[in-house]
């Protein structure tokens, strides 16, 4: 029989595990509430910029601008933006699974696939299943800056107007409530692959009645159009980071929340089975102590 | 024949006197004649002499309906059994009476169950492997033979059932000689056994098992004093087979705890201080002294498999405890796996064998047994963190180290010869190189595609991929 001793041990331990699980799901539980907010506050905006992306590509004029036509250099990025920390329950297998199917589909049609990945755990996940990303972001935080995103926006966009890119996508946890979370991709080029997935995306009733003669543009619409794409594609791929960071912390409240009522469970029966190691040693003591002082009467 | 008067009777304990220059000497058998409730006469074993020619014995019998003043008998030694050839075959009590309602034993030779174990000189150890065909025993834990193992269990995980299917396994394929002793059991197993022995063969032949085997039972109907000595009265018969060079004897004990535990029941009523939980204080040396018999010598080597009865599982308990010392295999059979519907339920990391060496199993059994238990001790240090985390929040080795562990842990269950009418299922008889060569393909990686349900109740890997196979197609 285990000795009391080692009992109580290993329950201080499991309480000092428990202690560490609930305030991390604490933690977890106040930065959700902060994204969440930030989150709501730029739906709107990403919403308005889907419907200017719509205009945009339904309008005839503009078939010929280089961020539209389809690209052939054989060379696909993939951006997979896995979870910051541990304890976060399988996030990150589901992004990896969701990542799974664009490497074999690359593999099938003999493409060049390159993983990029933020530094965080998706990394050693990747590594151990023999993928080397292409390029890890080794300074990101929770999100990225506007500085960091404008450099990716940047290098898409100077690629694939250069015709080294065919397409780059962000696979990432979408968020859709706090009941809900799911690993997904979004497409950010080609920019009409981009502009559709969000349109069937936002809460806006699509299609508009609305097309782009209908407005009245200044500078003229050819103009912006380099200017209007690099800020979708910056904004989609801010809301990528959004949605990840706001499933993650989701997937950590429900991860540490379990873990917490485990480790609760088992300090209640290492408690039980602590008490009758107790009492059983108390009652041997006893017998021992007695039996003996009768013996030698 | 000296005669005395019974003075004192307490429980199974009792006390005669007789004049001082008669007193029997200690270990000596005395008898009590008279009719009294059944019986007609009841033998006690001297155990103390008290001064002014009184004696204290224990009851080999039930005391009930003595009274005192009756007259006592020194039988003028220790109590003789009868050995040779014509014990087998036979069932016979404490006494070496038969009770199996087949007439008189004829034997021509009768020996006293007190003797002295073989001497230091005359000892052979061996140390050459004897294959039960269970795949986690003969893997993490073999059998040595001519050596002793132990089955270590709580109340009800199986070590009736293990022993009674190593008679099935061994006895059947083995063409010596077998000594079982039931030591405080149920009575209805030994009935049992007796009516499997008589309808099961020995090979391919006409022989049945019980012509080769001798049974002695002194089961939990019996008073402690008989459930004290009945393993000596098979042990002296195990000892002639061995000693006359009649050939190599496989000697089973049900259950050896039982053997101490009579010791308790009597050494508080016998006057001793009793000891560490109770235990008299005389545990060590008592249990010394019956193991120390169970030896092979030059002669001929006794093979021995001992069931050993855990109180409260605890395995550090002086009785269990007493008695790790003497063996060479230890099997600890584990209620957390009987739990998981694993049976047998050998512990893996707490079984172990003194030959589990590569100069004697080889290296590549060697090695696989070792990585076996890397996996499954790595997976138990992990089962807290899998408790409270979840399997996720391990790193993707030791994932994979959890689930070969697990597959491993479910590969280990085996169906049994004698409980077919219980599970349905065939006996698997596994041999050593299928073994070794299945657990290396498991750790492997080979059977990590796997369900883990195919792994359960099956003999070798490739039984393991047909059982997935089907399970599939259900």
């Amino acid at each position: 029989m285990i000795g009391t001793r080692q009992i109580l041990h290993r329950r201080n331990a499991i309480d000092s595990i428990r202690k560490m699980t609930r305030t991390m799901e604490m933690i977890s539980t106040t930065r959700y509430k902060y994204y969440y907010n930030r989150w709501l506050a730029a739906r709107d905006y990403h919403d308005a910029l889907a419907r200017a992306g719509y205009l945009l590509v339904t309008s005839p004029k503009l078939y010929n601008h280089p961020l539209l036509k389809t690209n052939l250099s054989g060379r696909s990025v993939i951006l997979a933006i896995g979870s910051n920390g541990g304890l976060c329950g399988s996030y990150n297998s589901y992004v990896y699974q969701a990542m799974k199917t664009h490497i074999s589909k690359a593999e099938k049609l003999g493409k060049k696939l390159d993983i990029y990945a933020p530094n965080r755990r998706l990394v050693g996940l990747l590594n151990y299943h023999g993928i080397t990303p292409a390029r890890i972001y080794n300074d990101m935080d929770e999100m990225p800056t506007e500085l960091q995103i404008d450099e990716m926006t940047d290098e898409i966009v100077n690629q694939y107007m250069a015709g080294q890119l065919d397409y780059f996508g962000i696979v990432y946890m979408r968020y859709y409530s706090i009941a809900s979370q799911q690993a997904q991709t979004l497409t950010i080029t080609p920019l009409a692959e981009l502009i559709d997935d969000l349109t069937t995306r936002t809460t806006a009733i699509w299609p508009w009645a609305l097309s782009v003669e209908d407005f009245y543009f200044s500078p003229s619409v050819t103009e912006i159009t380099e200017g209007l794409a690099r800020m979708i594609i910056h904004s989609s791929i801010q809301s990528c980071f959004m949605d990840a960071i706001l499933s993650e912390h989701v997937a950590r409240m429900i991860a540490m929340k379990n873990a917490t009522e485990n480790a609760e469970d088992m300090i209640k029966e290492l408690t039980a089975e602590y008490n009758r190691a107790r009492q059983n040693q108390i009652t041997r003591d006893l017998l021992d102590i007695i039996s003996g002082a009768e013996a030698i009467q | 024949m000296n005669k005395g008067k019974l003075i004192q009777i307490v429980g199974s304990v009792f006390d005669a006197k007789f004049l001082p220059e008669e007193v029997p000497a200690v270990h000596n058998a005395v008898e009590i004649r008279g009719s009294f409730r059944d019986q007609n006469s009841l033998y006690g074993e001297v155990q103390q002499h008290l001064g002014g020619g009184k004696i204290r014995a224990v009851a080999l019998g039930s005391t009930l309906g003595l009274r005192r003043g009756m007259d006592v008998f020194d039988t003028g030694g220790p109590l003789t059994v009868p050995v040779g050839l014509e014990t087998l075959g036979r069932v016979f009590n404490l006494f070496g009476e038969p009770i199996d309602e087949l007439g008189p034993v004829s034997a021509k030779l009768r020996m006293p169950i007190h003797r002295q174990p073989p001497k230091l000189t005359d000892l052979s150890p061996k140390t050459e492997m004897f294959e039960t065909g269970i795949k986690v025993i003969d893997l993490l834990c073999p059998f040595v033979r001519g050596g002793k193992t132990g089955l270590f269990g709580g109340a009800g995980v199986g070590k009736t059932v293990i022993i009674q299917e190593l008679i099935a396994r061994i006895a059947t394929k083995y063409g010596g000689y077998s000594v079982f002793a039931g030591v405080g059991e149920r009575s209805r197993e030994g009935n049992d056994l007796w009516l499997e022995m008589q309808n099961t063969h020995i090979g391919d032949t006409k022989d049945s098992v019980l012509n080769h085997t001798c049974l002695v039972f002194g089961q939990m109907n019996e008073p402690p004093g008989a459930r004290l000595r009945v393993a000596l009265t098979a042990m002296t018969m195990a000892e002639y087979f061995c000693e006359s060079g009649i050939g190599d004897i496989l000697f089973f004990i049900d259950n050896i705890f039982r053997f101490s535990q009579a010791g308790s029941e009597v050494s508080a009523l016998l006057g001793r201080i009793p000891s560490a939980v109770g235990y008299q204080s005389t545990l060590a040396t008592e249990m010394g002294e019956l193991q120390e018999r169970i030896a092979s010598t030059k002669r001929g080597s006794i093979t021995s498999v001992q069931a050993i009865f855990v109180p409260a599982d605890d395995l550090t308990d002086p009785a269990p405890a007493a008695t790790f010392t003497h063996l060479d295999s230890f099997v600890v059979l584990e209620r957390s796996i009987t739990q998981k519907g694993i049976y047998p339920a050998v512990s893996p990391l707490e079984s172990t064998s003194r030959i589990l060496d590569p100069n004697i199993v080889g290296q590549e059994h060697y090695d696989v047994a070792q990585k076996v238990l890397e996996y499954l001790q790595r997976y138990k240090d992990l089962q807290d963190v899998i408790a409270i985390l979840g399997m996720d929040e391990l790193s993707k080795e030791d994932q994979q180290i959890v689930s070969r562990a697990r597959r491993l842990e479910r590969f280990f269950s085996q169906p049994f010869l004698v409980t077919r009418q219980f599970t349905g299922l065939e006996g698997k008889y596994v041999t050593v190189p299928d073994t070794v060569e299945s657990c290396k393909r498991i750790c492997h990686g080979e059977g990590d595609l796997l369900p883990e349900e195919a792994f359960m109740y099956v003999g070798t890997i490739d039984d393991v991929i047909l059982k997935a196979k089907t399970l599939k197609t259900a």
